[in-house]
Order: C-alpha cells, then structure tokens, then sequence
C-alpha cells in the first residue's frame, strides 16, 4: 500500500475562526498568482475578519470569491482568449443571483469556470486561476467526510489501495477558546478512519496553547482511531518547552510518529513565530529523545532541493544533517511544486532527491507527500503523485511511498509487529464495526485483527459502500423514516437494496390514477416532515415545495431502491447536529 | 359484454420533470407505460399515461399537520390500437386541490438505525385532499363528457396488523354535460345531470413481504336519469379489479422484479359497456 504522508481533509468550516481568517491571510497572500486574483481573495478574506462575529461561514466566503472574480476586468479578459462557445457559456453568469444560487449550484459554477478555463488539466506546470477556485471549492466543501471523498476518488483503488496520513490543524488563540469545534474536526475525521479502514491515518493536532491538550491527544490517540501528533509550532509556540517535552516522552514511549510543520511558509501567527519551526530546535529535542519518530513535514521547504547542492545553511539541510544522526528523523516531500516549474528547478531537485533515496544514510528516512488539499491551489492531487512516479524510478518511488511509511506508522512488516498505535486503530475499528459498512479493509489490517481478537476474526463484508452508510445521518433517517414501511422489519444494513416497489405504499396501477398521486404527495410530505423533525435543514437554496417536488418523483420511481433515495434526500437535507459515537 | 385477456407488459419508465426555473412551486410529472395485450388470438398495443403539472399557492414547511393548496392540470388515459381494448377513459382536468396531512413525525431518540426508540411519539391518520375540477373524459370508442367535480379524497399506506383494512379512496360529486354519447342521444337523454363516484382501494399484504392481494372499485350513481336510460342499465357503473402482486426478493434474469395477476369487470363511465379483462403484468427493469 503506498501512503501519501501529508494531506489535510478538513474542510474551512471545521477550523474557521477569526484567528484561523488572520492566519490564512497571510498564507493567501504569498500564493505565486496573479495579483489580481490574489487581491481578489484577500480582499474577501480582509472583510470577513472585519465582520467580527459573522465570520464562521465559508460559504459566503467561496460566493464573494466567484462574484469578485466574475465581475472583475481580468476575468473579462481570460474570456477573449476562449472560443466563441466557450464564452457565451460563461458570459451569462449572473453576478447578482450568486447570492441566491444553492451550494451544489455554486460547486457547478466553479466546474463550469474551471472547465473553460483550464486548457491543460493534466499538467502539473500550468498554474490556473481554476486551481485558486478548486481550492476553495475544496476548503468550503461542507464537511470532512466529503473533503475526504474528494481526495480518495483520485487514490489508486485496487486491492491494496492506496492510504493518506491526514494532518488535523489547532488554530487557537488558547486557553479553551475554539475547543468544541476543534473536538467536532477530531470526531470527523474519526469518522473517516471507519469510511477507508486501513487506508485513513489521522494524526490529531496538538497545541500546548490550548489547555487540555494533553488529555485532547491522549483519547484522540487510545479511541478515536488516531496514529500519529501533528504539531505546527508557527501558530504560536515554541518545540521545546516543558509541555512540549511531556508530549514528546508520551509518543516515545509508545512509538507514536510526530510530524512538524518545517518551512519558511504556510501558515503563521506572526513572522516572529515562523523560527519557531526552524528544525535547528530539534537537536537538543531529539538527545533527549532519541527513540521520538520526528518527521518534518515540507522537508524544510521545497526551494532548497531545487539548487545543487542543497542550499547552504538551510533548514533543508539541518534536515538532512539530522537524518544522517537520528534514526527516526524523517522528511516528506509534501508541497514541493516548485520543481514542477522545470529547467533547472526540476533537474537539481531530482538529483538532490535521488542521491538522498539511495544514501544509505538517508534513504530509509524519506517519505512521500502532498499537502492536499493545500497545495491544490498549485495542482490537483492525482497530478502530483503523477508528476513524481515520473521522474523517479520504481523501486525509489515505493522506497519513499511505501516502504518508509510503513516503517515511520508503525504497520506491521514481515515479523515486526504493529505499534501501539497502531495496534489501538486495529481496536478501534473492531470496536466501530457496526459503523463501517463501507470499503472493505486492506489486506494489513485482517492479520492484526485476527492476532488481536483471535483466529478467524473478521471486520464484516462491506455494504454498499458511501451509499448506505449507518454514519450518515441522512441515510439512517430516511431508513427510520420508512421503516414501518419495510416488511420483515429487515435492519439497516440490508435494506439498502430494497426497492421502493416493496414498500407498503406502493400500489401504482393497481388503484385508480388520482389516489395513487394523493398517496405520491402523502409520502413526500411526511418524509419531508420527519428530516425537519429530526435536526435537519433543507440545505441553501431548498425549500419544503421544492423537496416534496423531489421526493414525489422519487416515490414514484419503481426502480428506485432505499439507497437511491437517501441518495436524493442528501441532495435535499442537511444535518444540523453531529452523528452520535464519533 | 366483451371478454378480453390482455397481457400487459410494462416497462418502469418514470420520470418528474421540474418545469425550469419554476422548480421553487411547479412540477411537471410525467409517466408512460407500453403495453402489449392479446385477446381472441389477436394483438394490440397501447400506452399507459399519465401526465400532471401541479402549482403550490400556499404551503407551509409544517412537521405536523401540514396544509398545502395547488393548482393543477392533470391527464390520463390508455389509448390502445384497437378501441375494444381500452379499459381507461382519456381525461384531462384542471382545478383546486386542498392537501390537509394527519401526520405528526416521531421524533427518533438516537441516530442508531436499529433502534426503535423514540423521543417523541408521532402520529400517522393518512391524509385528506379536497379538490374543486372541471374534467373532460372521453371513452376511446367515442363518447365524452365535460364534468364539474367536488372531491374529497383519503389516503392512508400504513398496513401493519388489522389496518389493510382501511381504505384509500376519493369520493367525488360530479356535474356532468354530455358532450358527445350515441346512447344517449338514442335515448333522447343528453341533459345535463349529477353522478356521484367513489373510487376506493386496498392493499393486502399476504404471508410475509413478497405477496400482496390488491383491490380496486370504481362506482358511480347518475341521479335524475330518464327512465329509459335506467332500463338500460347506464345509471349506475361498477369496475371491480381484484388481483395479486409477488415481489422477488432478488430480481429473476436480473430485470424482473414482480409480476401481478388481476381480473376487472365493469366499466369506468363515460364507457357503456361492461368489460372484464385479465391482466398479467411483469414488472421488468434493470
């Protein structure tokens, strides 16, 4: 199984505070686009810190992006150099009536723009303005679990599919400010973890300006199926502190990997704070625990690979000098796209990074990354993996990919067992099986299981997969709803399949036309009635008229079964609490 | 009397097309079903439909007890190749429809799909609709009426224990001017004159999920009919169909789903003459 070793599948809305606003402020502005575009965001992004209060709405934030890029005299331009169909489509976009258009709708609109617009989808060279717009679109996708979906659909899904460690953020200005929304991205992404078995490696954010965050990452670590600590020192403190210290003897001790934001960019509280991620710090950390597993995430910045030799004095080559001296310090190559401006950049980079793949010394201490879905304002997902299995060779890429993931999570190799936390994720999915009902597990997991749990031991078969999923609040209420409705009484998991003809209200053509569309109406407003009586909302732009519309013509579709119309209810509702045992 | 055996195959082919830029308030729905039916070694074709655009004036987002008023146009029919073969009349109306729910939802206590238990109790008493229409009806072999109809009609799908044995039904007051009748103007009878209907139905579930045992009545009374027209019989209209549907637990050759056997006799009015035909339908769909 190949691991990308650096991605973030939380949405905007999960960590959107006003610090978070500030903070990524100052990462939007270094973005190398165009001014325009960059004026564009950070305006947008300028006026909702100054609206104090109403700022916890990604949304609005997404909208006020497209209107400004819409109406703006360089959009106008980019538009002449499309063909004469290309821009009547876009031409016709309605500035004012973005206000009014549905999340789905604006998702579309951002396709539709991005479409046009991107000539060369595959190209990891090409920056394009559809890239800033497919970052957002990412980042103000309405939960994680669909941020989640996003990047696994462009993952290699054979058997041995391919796995993501995902980077959960703490933005806080401390003290117990933000905790519950930092506990809701934790029970989330837990989640994810039952929705990929095997495939999901969190690893939870710790923050020693947020007060229990101690206790936050010690139950993130024993039973919400969390493998690894993340930390980010450039949000406001220093690596080495006492409370830091406690942290690092908890993961050594039970082997648990710690992976530090190392570069000169993403996102900071301050200038001042950027050293604090200096990896110059971890000298003295890593005497004084020499067993720690230490990766430093960006390999200290990308940029420095692309001269030869590495630059002098750089955190890059601090890195490497501590790779050289402690056998559990590691580095990933996450958010590395400045090769991909070619020439030079790309050839020195590809050197640097071969002789360090097959450096004795080295090798076994780099490991594979992307940044997801940060760096997706550069390139998509599926083209960075690409861009890199390109230009190195086979055994190198799974050198980096495979092997050295393994290794720094702790998965079982051959005879070396699994980790501590490792082994709690194992427990963790045993423990949540109930809740999976989705992919089937990769083929690493099984043996754990068995040797935790005995022989024979198995997670159950998969269902029908992200379709019908009991962790979907959405399909387990449309089930509840027509559950007295479903002879047997069969239960969740196999009534997915069930079609609709086998409901008791079923009677099309066999009574007379008029009560048959009384009873379609009937059904519609009573399912419409029960998702507004069980914490959900019609999501922006839906209406009760417009949901009975929809859920009639479901009704009355023979050849629709239970999943396909959960499949509708999701276009329709939106839950307005969390699913319970996350 | 006429005797037909029809074997009817029908062909999911569902589809609900919200009218653009109107979907806030109007649907548009329509719903075709081609047929195939034998009879005295003969064979026809026909086709199902049933077509429906519905306006809301005033709804409301109500979890119990909710109301909704439309505006609607609707029309029906199954013209076949052969006129004898149609057991349907074409109608198309238009009019007020009133929807009153008796329908409170319960409120679940958890998000564990396989719990039962509920925070809040709820109700189902099915569902009232009132309509004010004015309908034309046309026989397939000729006759037709333009009608004023008052309706109220009732729907009720829960089947658990004893309740299959309320029905569904719609009871309707009708004031009808016969616009074309062969019959009646033989009779010299083509004043206008009330008819009272009431079509009812009911859904039996038969050992287990698969098996289900259907009932379908249409009756209608003409009040204030010469009496040659109650000689004749034409005053009074009764369709019974009774029938059995089985649903496979897993579909056979991978497209048939269920199939159903029903007997109907009678006639649906403007028709004048009575009919029983057999149906054997196959669900069939991938």
């Amino acid at each position: 199984m190949r691991i990308n070793c650096h991605a973030h599948t939380f949405n905007l809305q999960s960590v959107f505070s006003e610090e978070t606003l500030e903070i990524l402020l100052h990462r939007v502005v270094r973005w190398d686009f165009p001014e325009w575009l960059l004026k564009i965001v950070a305006d947008q992004l300028g006026k909702l810190i100054t609206l104090g209060g109403e700022y916890n709405d990604p949304d609005r934030l997404a909208r006020e992006i497209m209107k400004a890029v819409v109406a703006s005299d360089e959009y106008r331009g980019l538009l002449e150099s499309l063909s004469a169909s290309e821009r009547v489509k876009l031409e016709g976009i309605d500035v004012d009536g973005l206000e009014e258009l549905a999340s789905l709708a604006l998702g579309g609109l951002f396709k539709t723009v991005g479409k046009a617009l991107l000539k060369n989808d595959g190209d990891a060279r090409t920056r394009n303005i559809v890239d800033i717009l497919d970052f957002v679109l990412v980042g103000t996708q309405p939960s994680v679990r669909q941020v989640t979906e996003t990047v696994m659909k462009q993952l290699g899904s054979g058997r041995d599919r391919d796995g993501l460690i995902t980077l959960t953020m703490d933005i806080t200005k401390g003290g117990d400010a933000d905790e519950a929304q930092f506990l809701k991205l934790l029970a989330d992404t837990s989640q994810t973890v039952l929705s990929y078995p095997g495939r999901i490696f969190p690893f939870v954010a710790v923050n020693p300006r947020r007060d229990r965050h101690f206790s936050i990452m010690e139950r993130a670590l024993n039973s919400q199926g969390f493998v690894g600590v993340k930390i980010y020192p450039c949000l406001g403190f220093l690596p080495a502190s006492p409370a830091m210290d406690q942290v690092y003897a908890y993961c050594q001790q039970r082997s648990v990997p710690v992976l530090m934001h190392c570069n000169e960019g993403g996102f900071y509280r301050s200038p001042g704070d950027i050293p604090n991620c200096n990896p110059a710090h971890w000298r003295d950390i890593l005497d004084r625990f020499p067993d720690l597993k230490i990766c430093f995430g960006h390999f200290g910045g990308g940029d420095h690979l692309t001269e030869r030799p590495v630059t002098a004095g750089s955190w890059t080559e601090t890195i490497i000098q501590l790779m050289r001296e402690y056998p559990n310090a590691y580095a990933d190559i996450s958010y590395h796209a400045g090769p991909m401006d070619g020439g030079d950049a790309e050839a020195h980079y590809f050197a640097n990074l071969k002789e360090l793949i097959n450096d004795p010394e080295t090798r076994d201490h780099v490991l594979f990354g992307t940044d997801f879905f940060l760096v997706r304002h550069r390139l998509r997902e599926k083209s960075f993996w690409q861009f890199f299995e390109g230009r190195l060779t086979k055994a190198e890429f799974k050198r980096i990919a495979e092997q050295n993931p393994r290794r720094y999570l702790g998965l079982p190799v051959g005879n070396k067992p699994a980790g501590w936390a490792i082994e709690n994720y194992a427990r963790f999915l045993w423990d949540h099986q109930q809740k999976l009902a989705l992919e089937s597990p990769v083929p690493w997991v099984e043996p754990l299981i068995e040797k935790l749990y005995g022989s024979g031991s198995k997670l159950p078969k998969p269902g029908l997969s992200l379709n019908w999923n009991r962790a979907n609040r959405v399909h387990v209420h449309t089930y509840k709803a027509l559950k007295v409705q479903l002879r047997g009484s069969p239960k969740f998991a196999t009534s997915g399949k069930t079609r609709l003809h086998r409901l008791d209200y079923w009677n099309k053509g066999l009574e007379s036309p008029a009560i048959w569309a009384n009873r379609l109406s009937n059904e519609s407003h009573k399912l419409d009635a029960w998702f507004l009586n069980n914490d959900f909302a019609h999501l922006k732009g839906m209406t009760s008229m417009k949901a009975v519309n929809r859920l009639r013509a479901a009704f009355d579709d023979e050849t629709l079964a239970m999943w396909e119309l959960a499949a509708v209810c999701e276009s329709i509702y939106r839950s307005t609490r969390d699913v319970e045992g996350g | 009397m006429k005797r037909l055996t029809a074997m009817i195959i029908v062909v999911g082919w569902v589809a609900a097309t919200p009218l653009q830029g109107a979907e806030r308030q109007t649907q548009f729905t329509h719903d075709v079903e081609p047929k195939l039916l034998a009879a005295d070694s003969e064979l026809d074709g026909g086709v199902k439909f049933d077509l429906a655009v519905k306006h809301e004036v005033l709804g409301n987002a109500a979890r119990a007890w909710r109301r909704v008023l439309k505006i609607a146009a609707t029309s029906q029919g199954e013209p076949t190749l052969q006129t004898g073969f149609s057991t349907q009349p074409f109608v198309i109306d238009g009019g007020l429809e009133l929807t009153q729910l008796l329908f409170k939802p319960a409120r679940a206590a958890d998000d564990d799909p396989d719990s039962d238990e509920m925070a809040e109790a709820g109700f189902d008493w099915g569902q009232i609709d009132l309509g004010l229409w004015a309908r034309y009806e046309k026989e397939q072999a000729g006759d037709s009426n333009f009608a004023f109809a008052a309706q109220l009609g009732y729907v009720y799908s829960l089947k658990q224990g004893m309740r299959w044995l309320i029905p569904s039904f719609i009871a309707a007051y009708n004031r009808v001017n016969v616009d074309r009748s062969d019959v009646r103007e033989l009779f010299g009878a083509t004043d206008d004159f009330d008819r009272y209907r009431l079509d009812a139905s009911w859904k039996i579930p038969l050992f287990g999920s698969n098996l289900s045992a259907h009932a379908d009545v249409r009756f209608s009374w003409d009040r204030s009919q010469p009496q040659a027209i109650v000689a004749a019989g034409l005053d009074e209209s009764q369709y019974l169909a009774g029938g059995l549907r089985y649903a496979f637990n897993e579909p056979v050759f991978g497209f048939l789903h269920a199939c159903r056997l029903m007997v109907s006799d009678g006639r649906i009015p403007p028709a004048n003459v009575d009919q029983t035909t057999w149906h054997i339908g196959f669900i069939v769909f991938q």
